[in-house]
């Protein structure tokens, strides 16, 4: 409905605008500055029109000329570059593991200017999944007002939302985890009043109350076993602090927090005492591909808040046979943080099984709040890892996870104002080497990227889109008719 | 002039209708817009308006947000709301004539309209539902006027789905006309089938709508955006809106009078006697009051907040945190808090609530000492438990000024360009860009100093120390002496006299010719609880302070802290500490 009442005040609009054609224009012996910055990125074929604007806002008109290198053309004249869909999906198909160049001629007190070309690289690596899913909420505190968890098709601008807290007002969504970015199986929590995990497999959805007397409560960061039969999750005893300065604002840590794992068929939370030890907090489990290993986080608990900035992870693993559902008896430390005065936090294993992506920060886990915390890389052949430069910003990068080939990972960065947190899109070759990030495409970029009030985060890829029956859901929220799960003993 | 007045009797009627609906607002209930407007942020763009028409009743929210962000100027909104009022009350006569009612029950046409202004008393109800209702009657006019009775068939089939989606759930209204218009007019088997389906058709309308938006299906049916909360909705939610129908059919009870004039006055005088009782018992005073200061905290009218709170000071925490900001902003804390009613501590601030009004006057409070990062915090909390998921133009533009002060431009311009959409706000939204843009922001307004407030080394925030982290903000700019003054009645307010004690030194550095009354107070009641003696005291007290004590002391000896004479101490700290708030201990020797 949006979409057509839209569509309609787009057009009645741009009939009326920017009527004058580059003429001989002035050339300029500088790439354009545009908005989103998609200057020397790479792209799947997949991915939808990367429409842009100048980054100043004041050009009266753009004219936009796309070649590319194997065959094809583009031409857009407009407020803003913003190119047919079909159309550009076909120029990027003709031009996989070729190149784009774009000639970009803007007219600005009426006279046109020309500047130097430049080029979007179509990666040979298929984006081979569906879309995005992901978490709109404004960056706040504790309050939260409208929410949801939402879908995009990447390869056109539709976005779907699969459960928004409009259905159970007062309620937060947070957590939306599918399996290896198949959405017949994925988790997501609610918390308020009516709070609950919901498990959905097969359309078939259950909602657990996870708390347990054993446990010190609700399952909070999850992550599925590739077999789909256990899903491995921390628990938290969170808080929140504020600070004081400008350039930080909310500080979040745990009293406490352990890993544990919970087997679907027997609705039991496996417990391991390596996994719950005293002093310190385990966090951010997620399995290895083959299933055999659990990663997590692990820090020395600290006298909180006094001492929120000594909390600092390392990067650790134990074995997990699925077949028993036991874990091993000794931890590995895979990544000391710690020794390098910092902190890991969101490990994500490829799923190719050759890389862990994490995040690393001066101290805790919260890493969206922390503006020197970038993005590193394990090459888990060699055992070596380096800080992905290539994608990194100067502000918050922080949450990532891979798509099904592990040749493209999405993750979050506050680099447009420090504070609203983008999805952004980088793929990674044969040999390692990680491309300029480009921005998620919009329609109308400048005015959704610069306006928006929300934050996205906890993005991951979907190999198709999420079905959830979100009326249903909302009912059975408010029922608050739940499963519960125990330990096993 | 009888003749004339009965000549133009409706003409006259509708004016002197709007005339004291005008009045009222303007001049009465000013502050219930202003609170209204704050609650809002009506952007003039394609999103915004696409956003709105894809839910049901879009329309009315659109236009009633359109209509509600001119209460920035609470007089036009007077007039907004004197017209809507009179066209929904002219509606009401049109339809009732349609159908037949007669001339002389026109004075009674005002009963729905007036009942719906009662219902207005509850400020949680949104101009959404009067502008819902202007869209119903008119579409109920728009059926009325055909003439073709298969153009009506489809016009009706037509409305039901459309004045849904447009007007909301209050669109069964429509439905309620046509059922009665057949049963009255063609009440044969095909007009009941007929019926029937029209109901069934209006009541599954809503529940298709489900598959379509986000929202529980009950709230489809009760509406999204007529009312600010789900639920607690008052009984006149219910009530009101089926006047609008109900009241023409039952006009068509009254017969044509003998004595046309006589008829109209007893029927004036029937809606004045229905309506003056209703409106009163609608809009109770208290309501109005935190509306009040809630205004003046918004445009500083510090004065105006202490003349109102002489004659009568007000007790619940929304009051008391606007009249100590008061003082603290016109430099009268030191002096004359305690001549208020105080609360405690949390009576300065406090951020426990998580309401959407109770944290502005502390939100405003926190800016104004330079707590910039806890005034975004809370302002930013307040727009996200606004109910019905608005965004407020008043927290943007205070998100804005907090971010401009912290150098974050990059946010700020964000919450600016949305600014800049607005009518009201616009204005001052581009001229901050431009001082963004032109590196102005230091020469603008109080932002220079606001800054120089600021903190300068990073904490977490401490609800239970803030004493502290005023301490902290006075020491790092003593030329903040509101931060003094908020640190030092926070331990008064505490009864925290060894902290008072500790702090009081640094009242040097703050430029008083005099040292504040009720530190005067305070002190002496330390110095004298402690060593028995005046002698030796290191602050000058004035002679009047002095001998007040030492009656207060007589008295509490003799009589007990309960005894009337006490009276005459009110607005002393001792007052405050020994009468007010005798319950607690104090952190001193209490010989």
């Amino acid at each position: 409905m949006t979409k057509y009442i839209y569509i309609l005040i787009l057009a009645v609009l741009l009939l009326g605008s920017c009527s004058s054609v580059p003429d001989n224009p002035q050339k300029v012996n500088s790439l354009p500055k545009i908005f989103p910055d998609y200057v020397g990125v790479t792209i799947p074929e997949s991915i939808a029109p990367l429409n842009f604007a100048m980054a100043d806002g004041t050009s009266q008109c753009l004219d936009v000329v796309v070649k590319g290198s194997k065959s094809g053309s583009l031409h857009v004249h407009s407020d803003y570059a913003d190119f047919n869909v079909d159309d550009w999906h076909k120029l990027v198909a003709a031009n996989k593991n070729g190149k784009l160049t774009f000639t970009v001629c803007e007219e600005k007190n009426g006279e046109w200017k020309q500047f130097k070309d430049f080029t979007v690289f179509v990666s040979p690596y298929e984006l081979d999944d569906w879309g995005l899913t992901y978490r709109r909420i404004a960056p706040g505190y504790e309050i939260y007002s409208k929410m949801g968890i939402y879908q995009r098709d990447l390869s056109n601008f539709d976005e779907f939302a699969i459960l928004e807290n409009t259905q159970a007002p007062g309620m937060c969504i947070n957590c939306h985890t599918s399996n290896r970015t198949d959405p017949s199986q994925f988790t997501l929590h609610v918390r308020g009043d009516h709070g609950a995990t919901l498990i959905q497999q097969n359309g078939h959805r259950e909602w657990l109350n996870t708390k347990t007397d054993s446990t010190l409560g609700s399952c909070v960061y999850p992550y599925w076993h590739p077999s789909g039969r256990y899903c491995a999750f921390s628990t938290n005893t969170t808080r929140q602090g504020f600070h004081a300065l400008p350039n930080e604002r909310v500080e979040v840590f745990d009293f406490d927090s352990d890993v544990q794992v919970y087997k679907l068929s027997t609705h039991e939370l496996l417990l391991c005492p390596l996994l719950q030890t005293k002093d310190y907090s385990e966090n951010c489990p997620a399995f290895s591909p083959d299933g055999k290993t659990l990663y997590f986080t692990t820090a020395k608990t600290q006298k909180y808040p006094q001492g929120y900035k000594k909390e600092r992870y390392n990067l650790c693993k134990i074995s997990f046979d699925p077949a028993t559902g036991k874990f091993g008896n000794k931890v590995d430390t895979i990544f000391n943080a710690v020794k390098m005065r910092k902190s890991l936090t969101w490990p994500r294993p490829s799923y190719d099984g050759r890389y862990i992506l994490f995040t690393l920060s001066d101290y805790g886990y919260f890493s969206i709040w922390h503006n020197e915390s970038e993005q590193w890389i394990m090459d888990l052949r060699t055992g070596k890892s380096r800080p992905i430069t290539e994608a990194n910003s100067k502000r918050a990068d922080s949450f990532h996870n891979w798509c099904r080939n592990s040749h493209w990972f999405v993750f979050t960065s506050r680099r447009l104002d420090g504070l609203y947190s983008n999805l952004y899109l980088a793929s990674i070759d044969k040999n390692g080497r990680v491309s300029k990030p480009f921005l998620l495409p919009q329609r109308d970029p400048v005015t959704y990227y610069k306006e928006t009030i929300y934050s996205f985060n906890v993005p991951d890829f979907t190999s198709t889109k999420v079905k959830l029956n979100s009326r249903a859901s909302g009912r059975e929220i408010l029922s608050d008719k739940r499963t519960s799960i125990h330990v096993k003993m | 002039m009888i003749k004339i007045l009965s000549k133009y009797q409706k003409i006259f009627l509708a004016l002197l209708f709007g005339s004291i609906v005008f009045l009222f607002w303007a001049y009465v209930r000013d502050a219930y817009l202003s609170y209204q407007e704050q609650y809002q942020m009506f952007l003039f763009t394609g999103d915004y308006f696409c956003g709105r028409l894809s839910q049901p009743g879009g329309l009315a929210l659109y236009l009633g947000e359109c209509l509600t962000q001119f209460a920035y100027y609470p007089w036009i909104e007077a007039i907004i709301l004197a017209l809507v009022f009179i066209l929904l009350q002219y509606l009401t006569a049109l339809v009732a004539r349609k159908e037949g009612a007669v001339e002389e029950s026109y004075p009674l046409s005002f009963l729905p309209v007036i009942m719906l202004w009662a219902l207005l008393g509850d400020e949680n109800m949104l101009l959404t539902l009067p502008v819902a209702l202007v869209l119903v009657m008119g579409a109920i006019v728009g059926c009325q006027s055909f003439v073709s009775r298969i153009l009506r068939i489809v016009y009706v089939l037509l409305m039901i789905p459309v004045l849904y989606w447009l007007a909301g759930p209050v669109s069964y209204l429509f439905t309620l006309f046509v059922c009665i218009h057949l049963l009255l007019h063609h009440a044969s088997g095909k007009g009941v089938v007929y019926i029937v389906f029209l109901v069934l058709f209006c009541a599954v309308i809503p529940w298709l709508a489900g598959f379509l938006v986000n929202f529980p299906t009950s709230r489809l049916y009760i509406g999204l955006d007529y009312y600010r909360l789900h639920g607690d909705y008052p009984i006149g939610y219910f009530l009101v809106p089926p006047t609008f129908v109900a009241v023409p059919y039952l006009l068509l009870l009254i017969r044509k009078p003998r004595k046309k004039t006589l008829c109209n006055i007893v029927e004036i005088l029937f809606v004045v006697a229905v309506s003056v009782p209703l409106l009163l018992h609608s809009y109770p005073g208290y309501t109005e009051d935190g509306m009040e200061y809630d205004r003046m905290v918004r445009h500083g009218q510090w004065n105006d907040i202490l003349l109102k709170a002489e004659k009568n000071s007000p007790t619940d925490p929304f009051g008391v945190t606007s009249v100590n900001l008061a003082l603290g902003m016109t430099g009268r804390l030191g002096d004359d808090m305690f001549h208020f009613y105080q609360n405690g501590p949390q009576g300065l601030l406090t951020n426990s609530n998580k309401d959407f009004l109770l944290p502005f006057p502390i939100s405003e409070a926190y800016y104004q000492l330079g707590m910039i990062n806890a005034a975004m915090r809370t302002t930013f909390e307040i727009q996200e438990a606004i109910p019905d998921y608005r965004k407020s133009a008043r927290c943007m533009k205070r998100l804005a000024e907090c971010n401009i002060i912290d150098g974050q431009y990059d946010v700020a311009k964000r919450y600016l360009r949305l600014l800049s959409h607005t009518l009201f706000y616009h204005g001052w939204a581009e001229q901050m860009i431009y001082c963004i843009d032109h590196h102005q922001v230091n020469s603008y307004g109080e932002f220079a100093k606001l800054r120089s407030f600021n903190y300068r080394h990073d904490f977490l925030f401490s609800d239970p120390e803030m004493d502290k982290m005023l301490g902290q903000l006075f020491m790092n700019n003593k030329q903040n002496r509101m931060a003094f003054e908020y640190m030092i009645g926070w331990t008064l307010l505490k009864r925290d006299l060894k902290s008072f004690v500790k702090f009081i030194p640094f009242i040097q550095f703050v430029d008083y010719t005099r040292v504040p009354t009720s530190y005067q107070e305070a002190f002496l009641y330390y110095w004298i609880t402690t060593h028995h003696t005046l002698e030796g005291m290191p602050m000058q007290v004035d002679t009047g302070v002095a001998r007040q004590i030492l009656d207060f002391a007589r008295i509490v000896q003799s009589e007990g802290p309960q005894a009337p004479d006490l009276q005459q101490f009110h607005g002393t700290y001792w007052y405050y500490l020994l009468v007010q708030h005798p319950q607690e201990d104090i952190s001193v020797n209490k010989k």
